[in-house]
Formats: structure tokens, C-alpha cells, sequence
């Protein structure tokens, strides 16, 4: 079973937690003024160091593999879009695909955990877990007064970087969103799109993380980013509520009419299908429609994404083939749906 | 030649040094050879055993005289430089280091921008494992060799574990680890 089939805390509104911690190696340039031959050597021991601990993984090449699969690996958030371009680059993937660590991204390491739900605390222990496990062979980078040193000055410290995947469809219809993402701002928190860094908050799904990773401590940080995301989760709920409560059956009908097209059109966008998905995810969270989870509906997401539709087939396929195999892909998961008993 | 340090006096002295398996060959005057303190280098012939001072080798890899200096670019021109080759002037354009060791050679530089980022520039979270134990091994080790090399009367051996030992607390006292 793979992290995103599992039943998360808090899913009628978190889809998924990461926690992302990045490692570089002491005596290693970073990124373009590290050599080739260095670059190579750090995938052999990264993968050695790893594979001293419990956890089997999986060493996949990023720079060999084709930009089908390696698009694919971007859509399901286990290598950044910066990571598509290197060379060399490998990432180790646990079987569960919850656990993964980056190698030669933007910095040497990136340690990643993702569980459904919210998880942070759980995420945290598993990450540190494995950045132990990576220091009994490597050394990594550090400095008294500056922590963990990354590429990028915006990392240095912990490294850390907690985020939470929300499904905000009520604060966005309403526009509130804005209002949240501004005082998410105010207190070091950043709510970016589905694919974080450099993607915008379109659609209705979202990023909360951390901004700020130097000065606190790493469970600090993940204690102020619960305590704001449960807020922000809060708010969406009051909302879902009063919109029902002021527009009986308004949302009954938006929710079933998103539900029919996807159950019986024959070509869906991507967009399209994550616009619908979306009201389906609502109407199943406000317990409108019955017979799909939220875990399936996490998994559908990702999987409607046009990588990831291409891979479910052996030839590459043109945009509109896509989203035919798409609508078949979305008809078959959606078929169950019923009235809540 | 001239010196590479001020780029004024003719060069007497030539040094060479290897970090992350980068060659780095540096050529001075003796005015420079002795601020970079190179010039410990020489004094062994002078020593006897009852009236005998231990040169100062705390930097005997990496003078610290030398910081800033680097292969065929005169001070001056360019700035400091690190020993991965990233210049000030790149730091200063960039905002980025080359090498983690960048954020120590250029830490003028980060240390405000750091402040601005994170409100902070003092890391509270949690350390590398291996750095402390290592250190500590390293110090034990160290301080056996001292004891033995003492007892056999091996001085000059004495002074250089010595000095290994002293950087070792330097670096644990406030530094970079």
C-alpha cells in the first residue's frame, strides 16, 4: 500500500503532510561547482549509508529514467522540478513511497516523509530517524551559529521544511483565502499551490509550510504550523456549514452535477478533472455522496495528473488521448458512487 | 612574481595547499609569508632542547593569514575568495555560497541576510550526532599521543599534537564545526 491509500487525521480537509529536511556534505561544493565524478560517488554513498537502516529503498536513477516517468515522479511531489534537470541525480524511494531522500537537488541531500492526513510530529520522528541513520556514515555540513548549511540561505538551520496539503474549497469560493494567506504571511507561514515552491494557488487544493527555519526548534516549528493549519481547517468547516445552512441543497446540486460529468464524460483535462474532483471531495468530506474515501479521492488526484496518465499506458500519447484515458480512469473510480444511507 | 597577498613586493616564499582534492598554489613576499605566519616554517634549526619555543601550527592546513587569497587573483581585484574558487563578488551578487564553507569565509556577508530571512541568526535546533563524537574521540586520541610522545621525550611531535588539540577546543569553543 503506498502512503497516500492510508486513512489520514483530519482528511475531510488535509490531504497529505511532508516533511522535507535538506542535508549537505562537509568539503562538497554545491550544485554546478560540484564535480561530476563527486556528484556520482555521492549517490554510492548516500544509498550505502541508507541502506545500513530497517527500511528498504529503492535507488532510482532520475537522469536515466524517461521525462515521462521523471515527470511523474514530480507530479507525485517525490523529486522538485529543479531535480528534473540534473545530472547526476538518483532518489531513494521506500516501498511505500512515504520515504524518499533527493540526491544532488538543489542541496546534496533532501530527506522527505509524507504521510495522509496530518502528521507532522510522526513525519518529523521518521525524518530524523533517517537523518541519524545518513550521519553514522556521513558528515554533514553545520554550523554553531548558522545550523544545517544549505544552498540556499532560506533553509539554513533546521533544514526544515513542515508543509500540510489542504483542500480549501469553501475559503477560496468566498475569496477569504486571501485574508488567510496574508496573516499566514505575518506569522512565517507560506500557502502556495499544489506543487509548492513557484506554482500558484490555482484550483482549490493548497501548501501550507513553514518560511522561517533558522532560531526554532524543529518541533517548534511543526507545533506552530499545526496550530495554524487546524485554524485554517476550522474556518473552512464553519464555512461549509453556513453555506449549507443558508443555501439548502445548493452544494447537494453542484456536488452531483460534478459527480455525473465525471462519471459519464468520455474526455477530461486535467484542470477540468481537478476543478471536479474538488466539489466530489467536498460532497464526500460534507457526507452529500457515499461510495468513495477520501484516501481514493487523494490517490485520484494525483493520479489524473498527465504524467501519471501517460505511464498507465506503454506509448506516449497525444493531449487528446490523454484525457480520454483520463475520463476511463475517473469513470472507473467514480463508478461506486451513491447516496449517503 | 609578484605576491598574491598585496601585490606590491616581489615573492620570496612559495606555499601550496589541497582542500576537497582542489590544488591551490599561492606565492608571497616575506612580508606576507610572515603576517600569513608561513614563516614558522623555518625555525626548527634554532631550537635546543632547554630554551626551545613551539612555532604557533593551530593553522598548519590552512593558514588563516591566507583566507582571501587565491591561485593567480591578487587581493585587491577580486575580494576574498573561498576555497571551493566563489569570489566575494559572486557572494555579493548572487546571495549564494558556493561551498558550506562560503557561509564561514564570507560570514560578514550572510550573517545579515540571515538575520533578515529568519529574524535570527542563531540556530537552536538539533546538532549532527557524529560532529561531537567524533571531536571527542579525536581529543582522547590526541591527548594519549601527547602523554606518550611527552614521556619519550619527543618534542617536537609534543608541540604539533598539542596544537592539534588546541584547534580542536577552539573549534568547539564558538566556531564553525
Amino acid at each position: 500500500m503506498k502512503w497516500f491509500q492510508a486513512r489520514g487525521q483530519q482528511s475531510d480537509v488535509a490531504v497529505s503532510t511532508r516533511i522535507r529536511l535538506a542535508r549537505n556534505v562537509k568539503g562538497l561544493s554545491f550544485g554546478s561547482r560540484l564535480h561530476s565524478t563527486q556528484a556520482e560517488k555521492l549517490i554510492e554513498e548516500v544509498k550505502e549509508a541508507a541502506a545500513k537502516g530497517a527500511t528498504a529503498f529503492s535507488l532510482i536513477r532520475v537522469d536515466e529514467i524517461t521525462p515521462e516517468e521523471r515527470m511523474a515522479l514530480y507530479e507525485k511531489h517525490l523529486i522538485s522540478r529543479e531535480m528534473m534537470d540534473k545530472k547526476p541525480a538518483a532518489l531513494l524511494l521506500s516501498e511505500d513511497e512515504s520515504i524518499s531522500v533527493m540526491i544532488n537537488e538543489e542541496d546534496h541531500l533532501r530527506i522527505q516523509v509524507m504521510s495522509a492526513g496530518i502528521a507532522l510530529k510522526e513525519c518529523l520522528e521518521e525524518a530524523m530517524k533517517l537523518d541519524a541513520l545518513l550521519q553514522q556514515s556521513l558528515y554533514f555540513a553545520y554550523d554553531q551559529e548558522l545550523g544545517f548549511l544549505t544552498q540556499c540561505p532560506t533553509n539554513l538551520g533546521t533544514g526544515l521544511r513542515a508543509s500540510v496539503m489542504l483542500h480549501l474549497p469553501m475559503l477560496t469560493r468566498t475569496g477569504q483565502i486571501n485574508a488567510v494567506i496574508s496573516a499566514a504571511n505575518k506569522i512565517g507561514l507560506e500557502i502556495r499551490g499544489l506543487y509548492g515552491e513557484g506554482s500558484k494557488a490555482e484550483g482549490e487544493f493548497y501548501q501550507v509550510s513553514n518560511s522561517i527555519t533558522l532560531g526554532l526548534y524543529e518541533e517548534e516549528i511543526c507545533e506552530k504550523l499545526k496550530d495554524a493549519v487546524e485554524r485554517i481547517i476550522q474556518q473552512e468547516q464553519n464555512l461549509r456549514q453556513a453555506y449549507r445552512q443558508q443555501y439548502p441543497g445548493a452544494l447537494e446540486d453542484r456536488v452531483w452535477r460534478a459527480a455525473g460529468l465525471l462519471r459519464y464524460a468520455r474526455k477530461v483535462t486535467s484542470a477540468e478533472a481537478e476543478a471536479l474532483l474538488s466539489d466530489v471531495r467536498l460532497g464526500q468530506a460534507c457526507g452529500i455522496l457515499a461510495g468513495i474515501t477520501a484516501q481514493q479521492l487523494n490517490q485520484l488526484i494525483y493520479e489524473i495528473a498527465p504524467a501519471c496518465i501517460e505511464l498507465t499506458r506503454d506509448r506516449s500519447l497525444t493531449a487528446d488521448e490523454r484525457d480520454m484515458a483520463r475520463a476511463d480512469l475517473l469513470r472507473e473510480a467514480l463508478q461506486n458512487l451513491k447516496e449517503p444511507a | 612574481m609578484l605576491c598574491q597577498k598585496c601585490g606590491k613586493n616581489e615573492a620570496t616564499t612559495y606555499y601550496e595547499y589541497t582542500i576537497n582534492g582542489q590544488k591551490t598554489q599561492i606565492y608571497l613576499c616575506p612580508q606576507c609569508a610572515h603576517e600569513a605566519g608561513l614563516d614558522h616554517f623555518y625555525p626548527f634549526g634554532q631550537w635546543g632542547v632547554g630554551n626551545w619555543q613551539l612555532p604557533n601550527l593551530s593553522n598548519l592546513f590552512f593558514p588563516s593569514g591566507l583566507q582571501g587569497i587565491s591561485e593567480g587573483r591578487p587581493a585587491g581585484t577580486g575580494g576574498r575568495v573561498c576555497a571551493c574558487g566563489t569570489t566575494e563578488e559572486e557572494v555579493r551578487r548572487t546571495g549564494r555560497p558556493g561551498c558550506p564553507e562560503c557561509y564561514n569565509t564570507f560570514r560578514d556577508l550572510f550573517e545579515p541576510m540571515v538575520r533578515r530571512i529568519h529574524g535570527s541568526a542563531k540556530h537552536t535546533g538539533s546538532a549532527p550526532q557524529n560532529i561531537e563524537v567524533s571531536q571527542q574521540a579525536k581529543l582522547q586520541r590526541l591527548n594519549a599521543e601527547l602523554g606518550d610522545a611527552i614521556a619519550k621525550q619527543e618534542f617536537e611531535k609534543a608541540a604539533q599534537l598539542r596544537d592539534q588539540i588546541k584547534a580542536i577546543q577552539q573549534q568547539e569553543g564558538g566556531e564553525d564545526k
